[in-house]
């Protein structure tokens, strides 16, 4: 991930996304996507010692691995549904990309869901003390 | 996969947009939009590829 090479590929696929929209509409669209996902992947080549340090510090503190791995289940969704909503809002279409959004936020509460439970189990465990 | 794509997918439309251009100019306009549309299709092609890369990277990195 070197912070060069991706700022001239942003430059580069900007200019020739505005070049190609006096044309067609749609080739810009598909550049900017192409250029988003040609980043997104050069972040996540380069994202693993992170995720082992983060791994490493839970691991510390001693908490249940269940729980990391629904935190990056939820970092996934979110991702994937951010890079469709900002390629639906880049072609204009404000109302699928929120729709998109709206399904995201919805993916990561199901994950999520089993936590739900946990707090609630732990509150009432408190509450008969 | 690098800038290439990119570089790609900006050739196929500078080249549809001529082609469309001159088709149009001479009457036919129903190749124009048959030449439009071979080129959106060859390039979504070449995204999707890239989209189920990064889904499986995604998978596979946050363990989906």
């Amino acid at each position: 991930m070197n912070i060069f090479s991706i700022v001239g590929i942003a430059i580069a696929a900007a200019a020739i996304a505005v070049l190609l929209k006096r044309y067609n509409n749609v080739y810009s669209l598909l550049i900017g996507l192409a250029a988003g996902l040609l980043i997104f992947f050069m972040i996540l080549n380069q994202i693993q010692p992170i995720f082992d340090e983060i791994n490493k510090l839970m691991n510390g503190t001693k908490t249940d691995p269940k729980y990391v791995s629904i935190l990056f289940k939820c970092l996934g969704v979110c991702f994937v549904s951010q890079i469709a909503s900002d390629a639906c809002r880049d072609a204009g279409e404000t109302a699928i990309a929120s729709k998109v959004e709206l399904a995201g936020k919805f993916t990561v509460l199901l994950i999520a869901l089993p936590l739900f439970g946990e707090i609630a189990d732990l509150a009432l465990k408190l509450m008969s003390k | 996969m690098g800038i290439d794509l990119v570089f790609k997918i900006a050739a196929v439309g500078i080249i549809v947009a001529v082609l469309d251009q001159v088709l149009h100019r001479s009457g036919r306009d129903d190749i124009a939009m048959i030449t439009s549309l071979a080129g959106l299709v060859i390039v979504l092609f070449m995204i999707v590829e890239q989209i189920s890369r990064l889904f499986n990277t995604i998978k596979s990195t946050f363990g989906l």
